[in-house]
């Protein structure tokens, strides 16, 4: 469910003129709870440790609410808080539960790179000797050739999908573009990839 | 295959930090900035750096797409029921209210206050132990300093041997009885102080030296001395002799109740 940005400046803007303030607060908390408690939670953090966490960044919203001058939604706000708090307590901690999250991302990679493979690739038997390395070595050349030659906003669409394994609309939204533009970058990335790939196997 | 895509994988890490644009050198956005690019508030410039820096930090894409889930929070695992979101909410008024309640005090007593509670409670019970300590100290040891003046016989009234006087102690007290005396007479430098009996038995006997600062001679009767008539003497010493004639001389009766 979204958030409910009118309800959010209905009760903040109560707190600031000092109406009820206890009771609109509790309102703004239990709106808002879920996704900073949902984003320590998915950022590799025990129930207890989102809890307080949370605690933390509600009580600097507590802090900041009466200065809060909606130029930004509420939402976008709250974001930043969480996203201060959560990168204090890596940088406190060290790297190690920054590290735990992406390994799902690693599996989700080489999935990737096994369609990209299967993609661009020809039905051909594996190497089996020291001229099909060599051969498998020129195909890898000809690749990076190819990924150089790509236009940026293409390249960085292939790098998100295949090196990061991001989904289609992740890297929509991260390259602020629409889905079918993501799309298409990457089915144009594949194709030129296939014809580069095809002229070698001609050549 | 596998060694294959393995190579590959490695090509498109090296390819990625060989085409990632040369302005991205700069450490993460700060969340502000992501918002901002999300916003499409940056500059252009700006807007190339945060795209390019997006391709290999292993983080800010992922807090970037955080940012979502703020305005529609996802209903899934990590979705946390009403009541405990209530819960938390009486836990956060609960801290609330402790940490306004002492927002007037100075910072590093709201520091302290702020400890759990055993700990502050310890403290509590040291800090009154310093509170009492002295009073329990003086109270204690102030029983070995000088004795109370129960009962003073002034013997340099001039009624020697005549008139009995009689002191009478309190059952319950445990100090010891003084008694305090003036020699009258010619001085003597040295003097010797006597308790008889009524039979005239030596009960005691100490020797005594006037000083320049005080004349007045104190006697103390251990608080063992039984009821009864006694006699307090005070002579002068010559020679190490006393002399006949006492400089003073005074019976009391020793009683108890």
């Amino acid at each position: 469910m979204p958030l409910d940005e009118e309800e959010i400046r209905r009760l903040i803007t109560a707190i600031q003129a000092g109406i009820d303030v206890e009771a609109s607060f509790a309102h703004v908390f239990s709106l808002s709870y879920r996704p900073v408690h949902s984003f320590f939670l998915r950022k590799g953090f025990s129930r207890s440790e989102a809890e307080d966490l949370t605690q933390d960044v509600f009580l600097r919203v507590y802090q900041g609410i009466g200065a809060f001058r909606h130029r930004s939604r509420f939402a976008t706000w709250l974001f930043e808080i969480t996203a201060h708090v959560y990168l204090n307590e890596i940088r406190r901690r060290g790297t190690g539960k920054r590290r735990g999250v992406e390994q799902s991302l690693d599996a989700d990679t080489e999935d990737n790179l096994r369609e990209l493979h299967e993609k661009v690739s020809r039905q051909s038997t594996a190497p089996q000797g020291p001229l099909e390395d060599l051969l498998e070595k020129e195909r890898l050349d000809r690749l990076r050739v190819a990924i150089v030659e790509m236009p940026p906003q293409m390249r960085r669409c292939f790098f998100l999908r295949y090196l990061r394994g991001y989904k289609y609309r992740e890297i929509a939204y991260l390259m602020k573009i629409s889905i079918q533009t993501v799309r298409a970058h990457l089915h144009q990335a594949r194709e030129r990839l296939k014809l580069d790939l095809a002229d070698e196997a001609e050549e | 295959m596998i060694e294959s895509m393995k190579v590959l994988s490695r090509s498109l890490a090296v390819l990625a930090r060989e085409t990632r644009s040369e302005r991205d050198t700069r450490s993460h956005p700060v969340p502000e900035e992501l918002v901002a690019y999300q916003a499409g508030d940056l500059s252009p410039d700006e807007d190339q750096e945060v795209q390019e820096h997006l391709i290999l930090c292993p983080d800010c894409p992922d807090l970037l797409l955080a940012l979502q889930d703020f305005s529609e929070p996802p209903q899934d695992s990590t979705s946390i029921s009403d009541a405990g979101v209530a819960a938390a909410w009486r836990r956060f008024r609960k801290h609330l209210l402790g940490e306004a309640r002492f927002d007037h005090l100075p910072r590093l007593l709201r520091r302290w206050l702020a400890l759990p509670k055993p700990v502050l409670a310890f403290a509590g019970v040291c800090l009154l132990a310093a509170l009492v300590a002295p009073w329990f100290l003086v109270a204690t040891l102030g029983r070995a300093g000088p004795p109370r003046l129960l009962a003073a016989i002034e013997l340099d009234v001039p009624t020697r041997g005549s008139e009995m006087q009689s002191i009478v102690i309190p059952a319950a007290q445990k100090d010891p009885i003084v008694l305090s005396a003036r020699p009258e007479g010619p001085p003597h430098p040295k003097y010797e102080v006597v308790l008889l009996n009524t039979a005239g038995q030596r009960l005691q006997s100490k020797t005594w030296r006037p000083t320049s600062d005080s004349d007045l001679l104190v006697v103390q009767l251990p608080r063992s001395t039984p009821a009864g008539e006694y006699r307090l003497e005070l002579r002068g010493l010559r020679d190490g002799k006393s002399v006949p004639e006492p400089a003073d001389v005074r019976p009391f009766r020793l009683s108890f109740r």
